[in-house]
């Protein structure tokens, strides 16, 4: 009952969401890991703009597939240099919690897609939009 | 339009002689306690006490009160509803169908939301952190707010009676009836509003206890030592957390729709009502499981405690719970099979609700075999257990009917469905929180309920419940369909008698119960428990003092050995008898504050405001809420310190009074389950063996960066709501422009630009507050600041333009959804830079505070956030649009 109350917050192997891990703690590190992430997701972003005004060399069914795989990239360009998301033992809890969210979003998104096309189809030809 | 908006004296059903008496009765009993509480000078304690306080315990017992007087209000309309169609064979009985409507519907919405989901929450709250070895939940001052907002909703729904008018949609607002069309009143507005007021307090709760149970557990207590409760509002939690945005988002389409114009829902301009019926459910089924979890901790908890062994197949209940809360969210379509989906999507829903139903069955047979070779006490928290058993066996069964798409052709919308969700929502629910509250009442008040009375109701419920319920199978499997005012089919009248003389049976078994109550009260020097563990209890809770004092536990309990719950509370008992004086420490408590009855004031105002189109009134409570919070934020000390005497004053005496009592008590068998052959899993080498996440209460950095992190989860899941809203959505814009016609490339790639760079500034100013930097700080803050108001001055303007241009949100569905969306996420930058501004001065007149560090902390997920949403918004919503 008594002597271990005095455990160490430290010695707890968990971190908040969006704390870089001890070891990465220094001002420079810290700094260039923004950088990087800026330069990153500013690559990203303008390879969707690019991508969206379509051209010759581009075949055009791959814009939308191209956009969706260059979002979900930036995102997770976003999780790890911004909000400091890695897959560590520290970070358990925060990656399950976003694993759990991420399902739902997509279970959300999809299903209703899924769904909303079947009823459609169904519909009269006149009702059909 | 004056300044009460739509507001005036014909809003007060003077013609309709039902509701005003009704009303006038409750006003006069409601006068009549806070005269007497007034003078009999209970005031102040009421409010420093109960009010204001912040102890989960407290707030538990408010949610647990709340839900009593709600599940009474509800029962009244159920009886409105019974003898209405009792008499109106042939007939038009007594309520008018305006009145029906209303009743049917303030009947399921109070049922659910003011009803059962308080009874749950309250039983969390009280019982979760004593579970878990805490000293309180996470966040206690936004549990107070949570249950003042609960409060708030079900004053509006309340108020609808005597002010204007309740929903004639029924307790989901199908459009297009919802739609202003159809509904021009008041009545769907109180709905919409109540609801949100009170969601945003569930949410509140979601985040607060997943929290609590995942960073804030005793030392020891690792994940599979956690009682089997603990494990259900874990899982409850989640799914509050993760279904409620979604209601959130569909209601406020359903809103836009009717003060703005927009057409999510509506017949005309593309809107699709289907959508909402999709969206309403993807929150409703998981909603199901929301309120039945917590149940099913219940009965984990009553029926291992009174059959004197530890529950059977612990760790199979823990897979199934968790099965099922993932699962709940693949089922959703169940619920409209009929509305016209392709047959393969009928079936996959179809095999999916079937296979739901398999981790349901693994914790019946569970809590069977957990009563088998046991010593079954039957007291009155185990009868409600066994009574749940056999009747939530038969609805479960009746639900996998209803889950073979052919067969839910035929009893769709039929008395059979209500039969059905009675049998699960009374059967698991209703019996779960009458187990829970006779269960956790001597441990709560310190005393406990009369047995005998208790018994009564209990029979008197099952009883009731068979001969209301039964018969409504039949006649829904004869064809009577549900919210029938009247009828002239002579086969269903005996059957509707039945069921009528049914709720005379369960109207004697409320009575029982609320005289169990007040003989308990009366006579509680004799039921007093002095034990701590009246119904000699395997886990935490019962290692306190009943009532635990309000820190719960002088020390932090330490949890190891074998049989944790168990033999932790023996070697607890031991210690405190044998060791004179342990270490105290000084205990910090979080202190008192009225943010959250205050905070709730200023909901219900906005609430009312909007409802009735007081425009200025909501503006000014918006206003007020907004000051709450700055003001709460802003105070210097958020605890009181309890010194290392009055700790040790409190709990010497405890530890003596049990010390006595303990004597007393036959010794507890502990030989006899801890060599129980059933027990599966715990085996010694996993308690030897330290697991990660168990070396006790997280900081409060972790504690409240997680909470957060839970938060944005929920905004990201309201945000997929309007996404979705916005792909099945985006091709109908009804004749007039597309996403060609009016997005611009230049003003998104600016505004992207702006976006991204105010998310680097941000984390620089995370940076600097790490080190703390101040002018730095300021000036990253600053930047980030002009970053985000630039994109909201460029969205305002794209915003402006297209209305300009006839492309406003009320041309088409298309449109609706796509200002809808980016508008949410506007509104969000919009949050962001008042909380910029508020961290700003928090920073420059009082420092790097720790508290303040972590409100930074906060800011910085926010923001970033909000960068991920863009992401998706600009290259899926625009991009996406506009490629070729």
């Amino acid at each position: 009952m008594t002597g271990r109350e005095d455990f160490d917050e430290g010695e707890r192997n968990d971190l908040a969401p969006g704390e870089r891990s001890k070891s990465a703690r220094d001002p420079v590190r810290g700094i260039s890991g923004l950088v990087i992430g800026l330069i990153l997701a500013a690559v990203l972003t303008a390879a969707s703009f690019l991508i969206s005004t379509g051209s010759a060399h581009i075949w055009a069914p791959a814009i939308p597939v191209a956009l969706v795989a260059l979002a979900v990239g930036q995102m997770g360009v976003h999780l790890v240099f911004f909000l400091h998301l890695t897959t560590g033992p520290d970070n358990t809890n925060n990656a399950l919690a976003l694993a759990f969210g991420v399902l739902v979003v997509i279970l959300l998104i999809g299903g209703s897609l899924w769904i909303m096309h079947h009823l459609n189809a169904s519909m009269m030809p006149a009702w059909q939009p | 339009m004056t300044i009460f908006g739509k507001l005036s004296w014909s809003a007060i059903p003077f013609d309709q002689p039902i509701p005003l008496v009704a009303a006038g009765v409750v006003m006069a009993v409601l006068l009549g306690i806070m005269i007497w509480v007034i003078l009999r000078g209970h005031l102040p304690y009421l409010w420093k006490e109960w009010i204001t306080s912040v102890d989960h315990k407290r707030i538990g017992v408010m949610y647990c009160v709340l839900s009593l007087v709600m599940l009474f209000r509800g029962f009244i309309d159920a009886i409105m509803m019974r003898s209405q169609q009792a008499t109106a064979f042939d007939a038009p009985g007594y309520l008018p169908p305006a009145h029906f409507d209303q009743v049917f519907s303030a009947h399921g919405t109070i049922m659910i939301f003011f009803g059962a989901m308080p009874l749950m929450i309250g039983l969390m709250n009280f019982v979760v952190p004593l579970q878990l070895g805490a000293r309180d939940v996470a966040f206690p001052t936004l549990n107070s707010v949570a249950f003042w907002l609960t409060a708030s909703g079900a004053f509006l729904v309340n108020l609808s009676l005597v002010v204007g008018e309740f929903a004639r949609t029924g307790w989901l607002p199908y459009p297009p009836l919802s739609e202003l069309k159809y509904s021009p009143g008041v009545g769907v507005d109180y709905y919409l509003w109540a609801i949100q007021i009170s969601g945003a307090g569930t949410l509140l709760v979601g985040v607060n206890l997943v929290t609590t149970i995942l960073k804030t557990r005793a030392p020891g207590m690792s994940y599979l030592r956690m009682p089997m409760f603990c494990w259900t509002a874990l899982a409850t939690n989640l799914l509050i957390v993760a279904a409620f945005p979604i209601l959130t988002a569909t209601l406020a389409m359903l809103t836009l729709d009717r003060y703005l114009g927009f057409h999510f829902f509506t017949n005309d301009a593309g809107g699709n009502m289907m959508m909402f019926i999709n969206l309403i459910w993807a929150w409703g089924h998981p909603e199901v499981y929301i309120l039945v979890l917590p149940a099913f901790g219940v009965f984990s908890e009553v029926i291992s405690t009174f059959s004197g062994k530890p529950l059977f197949g612990y760790r199979s209940m823990v897979i199934a719970t968790m099965f099922i809360c993932v699962m709940s969210f693949m089922v959703w379509l169940h619920h409209f099979f009929t509305m016209g989906a392709g047959g393969d999507v009928n079936a996959v829903f179809g095999i999916a609700t079937s296979i739901i139903a398999v981790g349901t069955g693994v914790k019946i047979y569970n809590w069977m075999f957990t009563m088998y070779g046991g010593r079954v006490r039957f007291d009155t928290p185990m009868l409600w257990a066994v009574g749940f058993l056999v009747t939530f066996v038969i609805g479960g069964m009746s639900g996998v009917l209803l889950a073979v798409p052919p067969a839910d052709f035929t009893l769709h919308n039929s008395l059979f469905l209500v039969a059905h969700f009675h049998n699960v929502i009374i059967g698991g629910v209703i019996f779960g929180g009458f187990a829970g509250i006779t269960f956790w009442f001597p441990k709560a008040f310190g005393f406990r309920l009369h047995e005998g009375l208790g018994k009564a109701a209990f029979w008197l419920g099952l009883a009731g419940f068979y001969i209301t319920f039964v018969p409504l199978y039949v006649a829904g499997l004869d064809g009577m369909t549900r919210r029938l005012q009247h009828y002239d089919e002579p086969s269903w009248y005996p059957l509707v008698l039945i069921s009528g003389a049914g709720v005379i049976v369960l109207f004697a078994g409320a009575f029982a119960q609320a005289t169990q109550l007040v003989v308990s009260i009366r006579r509680r020097d004799r039921l007093r428990d002095e034990t701590g563990d009246p119904w000699n209890g395997r886990s935490l809770e019962w290692a306190t003092p009943s009532p635990p004092p309000h820190f719960n536990f002088a020390l932090l309990p330490d949890i190891r050995g074998e049989e944790p719950y168990w033999a932790v509370k023996e070697r607890v008992l031991g210690n405190w008898a044998a060791e004179p004086q342990p270490r105290y420490k000084p205990i910090e408590m979080p202190r008192n504050s009225a943010t959250g009855v205050v905070c709730a004031f200023f909901a219900t105002a906005i609430g009312f405001g909007l409802i009735w189109h007081i425009w200025w009134l909501s503006i000014v409570a918006f206003f007020g809420a907004y000051a709450t919070f700055v003001l709460f934020a802003w105070r210097d000390k958020a605890e009181i310190r309890i010194d290392i005497g009055e700790v040790a004053e409190i709990d010497r005496k405890s530890r003596e009074e049990l010390k006595v009592s303990r004597k007393r008590q036959d010794p507890a068998p502990t030989s006899r389950s801890t060599k129980d052959p059933y027990r599966l899993g715990r085996t010694a080498k996993e308690d030897g063996a330290s697991g990660r996440g168990d070396a006790g209460p997280a900081s409060k950095r972790i504690v409240v960066g997680y909470g957060f992190w839970i938060f944005l989860l929920s905004d990201i899941v309201m945000f997929a709501a309007f996404f979705a809203a916005f792909a099945v959505l985006s091709h109908r814009s009804a004749g007039g422009p597309t996403a060609d016609d009016i997005f611009e490339r230049p003003r998104l790639a600016l505004e992207t630009t702006l976006l991204l760079f105010s998310s680097f500034t941000c984390g620089l100013a995370g940076h600097a507050s790490d080190r703390n930097r101040q002018l730095p700080f300021q000036t990253a803050l600053l930047i980030t600041a002009v970053l985000g108001a630039g994109f909201l001055v460029l969205e305002v303007q794209e915003f402006a333009d297209l209305v300009a241009r006839g492309a406003g949100p009320e041309r088409s569905a298309f449109l609706s959804s796509f200002f809808a969306l980016v508008a949410c996420h506007g509104l969000h930058v919009g949050l962001g830079l008042l909380w910029i501004g508020t961290m700003m001065a928090q920073t420059w007149f009082k420092g790097f505070r720790d508290d303040i560090k972590r409100r930074i902390m906060c800011l910085n997920l926010f923001w970033h956030a909000l960068d991920v949403v863009w992401v998706a918004i600009f290259s899926i919503v625009y991009l996406m649009s506009i490629s070729p």
